[in-house]
């Protein structure tokens, strides 16, 4: 029953999602193929439910049934009735007569392992209860006093947080689990983890038809493939982290904007608005999510020397942010608090003589468990080694076509960790470790975010390679 | 103008071979963790583990889980309580204050609860106030 119910809220999240894309965005959704909406659906609703949630912690009201599928419910309906009264059009994909499908044995070769990928992680997540550190200690926990105390407890912050590690880590985690325990209505911390092999199937459809797009799809699958086989990735995908959630954010909503941004694909606002909505997800996830705004502002920045439109990408900016902030207010002011004690970095960050006297105290730790971790097949495959000598390589070549956006991106998100990793605050990585010990625990996580982009930048310079070899044939 | 193209190092054979050698790893790795690093009978013996309590028993040791319980039973839901034989900020720790919670982890708690050296003195106690 349990099981059943679980299904349903996680399909119930997705007809939110996919009544609030309709609404806005019908004509861009309606080219997409089946898969890639349905994940975009299920990602975007499951996304949204915890922000209402924390918008209902605001206004004091309680979680339960009625206050949370309710409203959504609504909103659903309401959305249903407006398709409906919309002028029936068939899109290029629904005019096509069907054509005989060719089952090419590479292709599904590569479809079968990524599947088997994604099925394993379902298996590993729902074979046992939470039982790894964080997502005991900083995530499960806070989900069971919300689902227990219907609702985030007045003073939690400030008094019954501060019993657990993280007392004002984001709760997108925390806030999901509470939703898949009230809709089971009671505390199953088995089937609750269905949502991170989930999320990490909608990563793996979304990663494919983003690439698919952009390199066509043998491509697309090769390098989706090569993604779901990294056992880190994998890994993370079923333990109840943040991590798989956090890179899923961060990557799509990069990926939608450079399509537009490199085809002109979708339309200008829904490449704002997907932005926008991930990147408050990302920040509602892990604090490391305040960096997305300005690696998006870099990409702006890019995008307006490259198309000589300053006034429209300071506009673009300036929309994207404001539908951010709206996103996550409720959660800025718990987040940004004058009492808010888990200060991540010191104001001696901004001391340049600070910054100097730490960058030679860390930078040799720093390398050295970055050589740890990279250069480790049983983590991460063959990918390091590959991407970095190619990315040397090819850096000067790559920031002169269209792939200096995820250049730069992937650039800056290694300069941002390197500076996070260089100020940081010891305590800031738990209680009492030693800063060697927190980087190894810290940093593989870390390169998690980073491994999409790589991949698909390592995706497009194959591209590059084929097309180049057939230009000179 | 000569376009620029990417530079690749070998050529497409060789990737093709790299490729082959990544499909390698992956099924190396995962057999080893299946089989060498003993997951498989991990699942095997959680699976054979019937109900939800079995299953969060055998994540967090069986001996710890059913002092939990007992701790469950004896502990009123608004006292506090403390641990004996359990590092602080371990995942024990941290397990300990999951199952147990509403009861909140204080100093000067009014139940004391000993991981003792041996099963025969785990106990859950009453302070003396």
């Amino acid at each position: 029953m349990e099981l059943a119910l679980i299904v349903i809220a996680q399909i119930f999240a997705s007809l939110l999602g996919r009544a609030i894309l309709r609404f806005f965005f019908y004509k861009e959704i309606r080219k997409f193929a089946l898969a890639e909406k349905i994940a975009l659906y299920y990602v975007i609703g499951m996304g949204l439910i915890p922000l209402y949630m924390m918008l209902l912690n605001c206004f004091g009201m309680k979680f339960s049934i009625s206050t949370i599928y309710l409203p959504c419910a609504l909103i659903i309906v309401f959305e249903t009735l407006h398709h409906t009264s919309r002028k029936p059009t068939l899109t290029g994909a629904q005019n096509s007569s069907r054509s005989r499908v060719r089952i090419d044995p590479v292709n599904a070769f590569l479809s079968l392992g990524i599947f088997f990928v994604v099925f394993y992680s379902f298996f590993t997540g729902l074979v046992k209860p939470i039982a790894s550190f964080d997502s005991v200690a900083s995530f499960a926990i806070k989900a069971k006093i919300f689902f227990l105390g219907a609702g985030i407890p007045r003073g939690f912050f400030e008094n019954l947080a501060q019993n657990f590690p993280h007392p004002r880590f984001p709760l997108m985690i925390p806030l999901q689990e509470t939703f898949c325990f009230i809709s089971m209505g009671s505390f199953n911390d088995i089937l609750v983890k269905m949502i991170f092999p989930a999320h990490f199937l909608a990563f793996a459809a979304l990663f494919y038809f983003g690439l698919k797009e952009l390199t066509g799809k043998r491509c697309a699958l090769i390098f989706t493939f090569l993604l779901c086989s990294i056992n880190e990735v994998s890994r993370f995908s079923a333990v109840g982290y943040t991590d798989i959630h956090f890179s899923l954010y961060l990557f799509v909503g990069f990926i939608y904007w450079y399509r537009f941004a490199t085809t002109a694909s979708g339309g200008a606002l829904f490449s704002l608005f997907i932005p926008a909505v991930f990147s408050a997800f990302a920040i509602f996830t892990k604090d490391t999510g305040f960096i997305v705004p300005f690696l998006f502002l870099l990409l702006f920045v890019l995008y307006s020397k490259e198309r000589k439109e300053g006034k429209g990408a300071i506009l673009a900016y300036v929309r994207y942010l404001a539908l951010l902030i709206f996103l996550i207010l409720s959660w800025l002011f718990v987040r940004l608090a004058p009492e808010s004690t888990h200060r991540l970095m010191t104001l001696n960050a901004l001391n340049p003589a600070y910054l100097v006297s730490a960058f030679m105290d860390r930078i040799l730790p720093v390398l050295y468990e970055f050589q740890v971790n990279v250069f480790n097949p049983k983590r991460w495959n063959l990918l390091w080694p590959i991407f970095i000598v190619l990315f040397i390589l090819n850096y000067k070549w790559s920031l002169r076509t269209r792939l200096k956006y995820i250049t730069v991106f992937i650039t800056s998100i290694f300069l941002l960790y390197l500076f996070f990793y260089i100020t940081v605050e010891p305590s800031a990585f738990g209680y009492g470790k030693v800063y060697a010990q927190s980087l190894r625990s810290g940093m593989n996580r870390h390169l998690i975010h980073v491994t999409p982009f790589a991949v698909l930048w390592l995706a497009l310079i194959f591209k590059k390679m084929c097309e180049s070899k057939k230009e000179k044939a | 103008m000569t376009k620029m193209y990417p530079k690749l190092i070998f050529n497409r054979t060789t990737w093709k071979y790299i490729f082959y050698l990544w499909i390698f790893i992956w099924a190396f790795v995962f057999c080893k963790n299946l089989f060498y690093k003993g997951h498989l009978k991990e699942y095997i013996a959680i699976i054979k583990r019937p109900t939800l309590e079995d299953k969060r028993s055998f994540v967090t040791g069986d001996r710890l889980y059913e002092l939990i319980r007992s701790a469950e039973a004896k502990i009123p839901e608004n006292a506090t309580f403390e641990y004996e034989g359990i590092e602080e900020a371990s995942l024990s720790d941290r397990r300990i204050r999951y199952y147990l919670y509403p009861r909140l982890k204080s100093d000067n708690a009014d139940y004391i609860i000993r991981y003792g050296q041996s099963p025969a003195r785990d106990d859950v106690l009453k302070r003396r106030k």
